[in-house]
């Protein structure tokens, strides 16, 4: 899927996450609970039953009042990507679905990486499956084996339905990372309410083909639905084609402005795009991962 | 040669027309039929009223009866070409070469009238069997397409044989002449060859007979078909050209235009005047036209007939029987219109092998006089009249279907160009 040296490109990568999370393991992120790290953090009250050897005898010599020293505890994280596997994903060029399955792919292994866990939801009409939290970097070929085993054939993309079974089987928050197209009927703002709900801390990318964008037909045709299988008769010509244009960028608009009144990351990319200028600048710029040169 | 008379042609025709529409129909249906990731965006961009969508259907179906149109067109024209120019081409090979595995073919179709009798015709094939055993072929005659004889022939093997035909038409027509062999065989036949020629029409002539008093001569011009006698007291100045005038005796000072036959004249007019009796005038010269055809009257004695002597100022006259001493005994001035015909003799006075020669020459005559008034050379020889076939082929069409030939060229070219706009405008596909 990757060559070595892009690899190597993605080692020196992290996902950057904009809240702290509370984690399961001992990590290199930053927890929300202070705890038994190296690094202080703050002061706090004294209280009965305390070990005293947190105590700072320093500040207690100099004000004389009891306070224990608290240090910043490093915690892991999860970062769950959602993988859309409606049939409308196995289309294009340059297969939406390939495309998509490689960013996870390249997403998970800097995850891996930096000592997280993945995990991975391959959703349809119905959750077609689940990799379950992995962690270290040997881990990334049951990743890679689990994306390869999936395949875009489902009739419909219930995103709503696989954020719902996700947050009732899962506990602890974490970065949750939707890899789709989102063209729902029902809309994808509802599911990823849910997931802000949840205190998840949901990321868009939004994946389309070029000619979905600029769709070459013309004349009379009857076009099909790949995934209901809808016909319709339709007359393309060029203000049709003008029509559907503003309209398909009308939905990316608000895919982007939603996304920024949410405080959601959002990288809306074309399947065109090569991909090793999707990862290692796009997502980049978009401050979804960070470079991790010079800071370790 | 014609691709649909191999077979039935209304069967051919549909086959070869709906065999193309349906690959129209469905090629058009995989061409027009795309597959997009969703919906969502051309629901809300193409309008879903009912109008809009009828407007589609009916567009649809607009285009395939435009298709079907021009298909039919298309097919019709390589089937049966209806250009007079081929048609042209077509009638000048009137004989067609067999097939190259069949060694039968037929090597003339004739047509000729009766001299005596116009109505009647004779239509004369000639057959030859190159192969090495006597074979037997079916000879089917068609009369503008109605079968009017069929009838085996036994064709024996490197001897051309002629077989001929009599039928009775006073109309033109075009008769068709199929050969086929191999008649126990499951299709009835193996088709070797088709000729057609073309029977010439017959026309009627008005005689109009002054100071005729010869009953030889109006018996034999009686007896004929298609020509009314008439007696008159004067002339027309100028005569219509299907009208004969027969002058017997003395002469008008102004020959009327148009046809004229003199018989045993007296007097003068302005082509020639009658002078003394011939002693012993023996017909010597016959020259072959088409007066003198079937007549032979060398060392016939003619008693009666005077001499002729040609008007200095007029045109000069054909000598076309002549005495041993070169008298002249009959001769013919062409004029603008028609052609006055002289015969110095007296008709009832001839030798006995006179006798059947004379309603010859008059039939002769009269059929040249026919021949004029439908503007031909000849009137007997279809071979001759090859080119005629065209012109009655096309006479026939126009009367039927071909009245309409523009209007379907028309049709034709618009079907093409509607097609080929729609083809661009609506179903262009660029993206594959």
């Amino acid at each position: 899927m990757f060559d070595a040296e892009f690899m190597k490109k993605l080692e020196y990568l992290a996902i950057v996450t904009k809240r702290l999370f509370d984690g399961r393991a001992f990590g290199r992120r930053r927890s929300v609970r202070g705890g038994s790290g190296i690094e202080f953090s703050d002061h706090r009250d004294y209280v009965f039953g305390d070990d005293l050897r947190r105590v700072d005898w320093n500040v207690f010599a100099r004000l004389g009042s009891l306070l224990v020293k608290r240090f910043q505890e490093d915690d892991d994280l999860t970062v769950t990507f959602f993988l859309d596997c409606s049939r409308s994903m196995d289309t294009g060029r340059s297969n939406k679905f390939d495309y998509a399955r490689r960013v996870i792919a390249a997403l998970a292994y800097i995850v891996l990486c930096g000592l997280d866990r993945v995990e991975v939801v391959a959703y349809g009409g119905t959750s077609e499956g689940r990799l379950w939290p992995v962690r270290g970097r040997e881990q990334i070929s049951s990743v890679l084996n689990f994306l390869m085993g999936c395949s875009a054939n489902a009739d419909r993309s219930n995103l709503s339905g696989a954020i719902s079974e996700y947050i009732a089987g899962t506990r602890r928050p974490g970065l949750v990372v939707l890899v789709s197209d989102f063209y729902e009927k029902d809309g994808f703002e509802n599911a990823v309410e849910r997931l802000c709900f949840n205190h998840d801390e949901p990321v868009l990318i939004q994946i389309h083909d070029e000619n979905e964008k600029n769709p070459s037909l013309w004349g009379d045709l009857e076009l099909v639905d790949c995934e209901q299988g809808q016909r319709r008769r339709v007359t393309i010509d060029a203000s049709a084609l003008a029509r559907y244009h503003k309209r398909f960028q009308a939905f990316l608009d608000h895919l982007r402005q939603y996304s920024v009144e949410h405080g959601l990351g959002c990288v809306i990319a074309s399947s065109a795009i090569p991909f090793d200028d999707l990862i290692l600048d796009l997502l980049r710029r978009a401050w979804l991962i960070r470079s991790t040169r010079g800071s370790w | 040669m014609n691709a649909m008379q191999i077979l039935n042609p209304v069967a051919w025709f549909l086959i070869l027309l709906v065999v193309p529409l349906l690959a129209i129909f469905l090629i058009k249906a995989g061409y027009r039929r795309q597959t997009v990731s969703t919906m969502l965006f051309w629901d809300d961009v193409c309008g879903t009223t009912r109008l809009a969508l009828w407007g589609t259907r009916l567009r649809g179906v607009f285009s395939f009866v435009v298709a079907a149109v021009f298909v039919a067109l298309m097919i019709t024209a390589i089937l049966n070409p209806v250009s007079t120019r081929n048609l042209a081409s077509e009638s000048r090979q009137v004989q067609t070469t067999s097939e190259t595995e069949n060694p039968i073919t037929m090597t003339r179709c004739e047509v000729r009238r009766h001299v005596l009798d116009p109505t009647e015709y004779e239509l004369m094939i000639e057959a030859v069997n190159l192969g090495s055993r006597q074979v037997t072929t079916s000879l089917t005659i068609e009369r503008d397409g109605m079968p009017i004889h069929c009838s085996r022939w036994e064709l024996v093997p490197n001897k051309p044989q002629m077989k001929f035909i009599r039928g009775v038409s006073e109309t033109d027509a075009v008769l068709r002449a199929e050969l086929k062999h191999n008649l126990y065989a499951s299709d009835g036949g193996t088709k070797v060859n088709v000729a057609e020629t073309l029977l010439p029409a017959c026309g009627r002539v008005k005689v109009l007979c002054r100071n005729v008093s010869d009953m030889f001569l109006l018996k034999a011009l009686r007896a004929m078909p298609l020509v009314s006698v008439e007696m008159v007291a004067l002339l027309p100045k100028r005569l219509p050209a299907d009208t004969l005038v027969v002058i017997q005796g003395e002469l008008p000072l102004q020959l009327p235009e148009g046809n004229v036959l003199i018989i045993e004249p007296k007097g003068r007019c302005e082509l020639f005047s009658a002078g003394d009796v011939i002693a012993a005038p023996v017909v010597g010269n016959v020259v072959d036209t088409a007066l003198t055809r079937f007549i032979s009257l060398v060392d016939t004695h003619l008693p009666g007939a005077t001499k002729i002597i040609p008007s200095e100022s007029g045109p000069a006259p054909e000598t076309l029987i002549s005495t041993k001493d070169g008298h002249p005994l009959l001769l013919q001035w062409k004029r603008e219109v028609g052609r006055v015909i002289l015969f110095a003799a007296q008709p009832g006075q001839g030798e006995f092998v006179f006798r059947p020669s004379f309603p010859l020459l008059i039939a002769n005559i009269v059929n040249v006089c026919r021949s004029e008034t439908d503007n031909a050379d000849a009137v007997r020889f279809a071979s001759s009249q090859v080119e005629r076939l065209a012109e009655v082929r096309e006479r026939k069409f126009r009367s039927g279907s071909e009245a309409s030939q523009p209007l379907w060229f028309y049709f034709g070219w618009f079907a093409l160009v509607v097609s080929i706009v729609e083809y661009l405008f609506y179903h262009r596909r660029i993206i594959e």
